[in-house]
């Protein structure tokens, strides 16, 4: 852009404000986010419990195995872990700003690690089919990848928690 | 107050709890109790245990089994500490040699024991949970945090120690949640509960509970 004129009226805000704003209609963006991964990843889950149960080998469905039961609870602790921390976040938009904050970035670092958790999973469990471009699965590994990194990974919101942690002591 | 413990497991009835031996006879308006249970957290404190008996050695095994309230004071009963690795005296055994308890104390109807013991299991997976206990000891860790100095800098503002904390803090906001989500129920259910066990960052705020007791 050069010398472009915009009218006074079309300044939304400016400042502190500004920037205030566009945080908090990123954490809105980061919860709604969080909400479609949690479904994302239970969907990813159905379909390989039905593959898990339907699939024999050695005479019996692979579901029959308890090392492969115990990886399927995992995953479907990650997934209940992320529904309650995303409501959870949902729910402290209407308190204090820093509250907000340290709850988004909590629930957006969760669902990342839980989104890559359960894609790497159900590639595994599945096996080869897993990777086959027609079976459905692969359109939730995909997009699964993808929110993992989306508006900042876990690593990123460690940092977010963290600054929060420093503004608390500053406070003191 | 008055203290209770749980007169669940014993020697050869752990996880496989429906395998309970202790024996409790009728004899007129009382039952006779002989056996012994192990595990059990406080007796040595307890005022009451609540008690898993077996009535019936022929009927399955999760029949035959009665829910009996039996004071600690009773004579017969005796309470022998076990001394655990942390050196407290958390666990206890506790021996039952004809140990004589008033009919009225029996919870529920006859052979219904089972279900009134698996009712009370589903609340303590919530309890285990120990969401009250882990938030101060994340309190204690943030104190350290900022206490403590690693290359003229508070541990907190270590990238190690900051990305740590907060991936545990992490954790157990999510615990939190997932716990509160039962409590707001009127009623639990058991699959459900069974995975507030596994993944609690208990453990790990333990450790830094104990790098707090090195400095203290």
């Amino acid at each position: 852009m050069r010398n472009v004129r915009v009218c006074a009226e079309q300044r939304l805000d400016a400042g502190r404000d500004a920037v205030q704003a566009i945080e908090l209609a990123i954490d809105r963006a980061l919860v709604v986010q969080c909400a479609e991964t949690t479904g994302a990843m239970a969907r990813a889950l159905e379909i390989t419990l039905d593959y898990l149960k339907t699939r024999k080998q050695f005479g019996r469905v692979l579901a029959g195995n308890q090392v492969l039961q115990h990886r399927l609870v995992d995953l479907h602790i990650a997934i209940e872990e992320t529904r309650a921390l995303t409501r959870a976040a949902a729910l402290v938009f209407a308190g204090a700003a820093d509250e907000r904050r340290r709850y988004v970035a909590a629930a957006k670092a969760y669902a990342s690690q839980a989104a890559r958790l359960l894609w790497e999973e159900v590639v595994q469990l599945q096996g080869a089919i897993g990777m086959t471009d027609e079976y459905q699965l692969g359109a939730y590994v995909k997009h699964l990848a993808v929110s993992h990194t989306l508006f900042g990974d876990s690593e990123q919101q460690f940092e977010r928690m963290a600054m929060m942690e420093d503004r608390l002591q500053e406070g003191r | 107050m008055q203290w209770w413990c749980q007169g669940y497991s014993e020697p050869n009835a752990g996880s496989d709890l429906a395998s309970l031996v202790t024996r409790a006879v009728r004899r007129g308006d009382h039952y006779v109790v002989n056996g012994s249970k192990i595990w059990t957290s406080g007796a040595q404190y307890a005022d009451w245990i609540f008690c898993l008996t077996r009535t019936d050695t022929e009927a399955k095994s999760q029949q035959g089994i009665w829910f009996l309230l039996v004071g600690m004071k009773s004579p017969g009963i005796t309470v022998r500490p076990i001394r655990g690795i942390h050196g407290w005296e958390v666990f206890n055994e506790v021996f039952f040699d004809d140990v004589e308890v008033p009919a009225h104390q029996l919870v529920g109807e006859e052979n219904r024991g089972w279900t009134v013991a698996k009712s009370l299991l589903e609340f303590e997976r919530l309890k285990l949970a120990r969401v009250g206990e882990n938030k101060r000891r994340m309190a204690r860790a943030r104190e350290i945090g900022w206490r403590e100095t690693e290359h003229g800098q508070p541990l907190m503002q270590r990238p190690w120690f900051r990305k740590r904390f907060a991936e545990l803090q992490m954790r157990l906001m999510a615990l939190a949640a997932n716990s509160a989500r039962f409590v707001e129920r009127d009623e639990v259910s058991r699959p459900t509960l069974f995975m507030l066990e596994p993944g609690m960052p208990g453990l790990e705020l333990q450790n830094y509970a104990m790098v707090d007791g090195r400095h203290a």
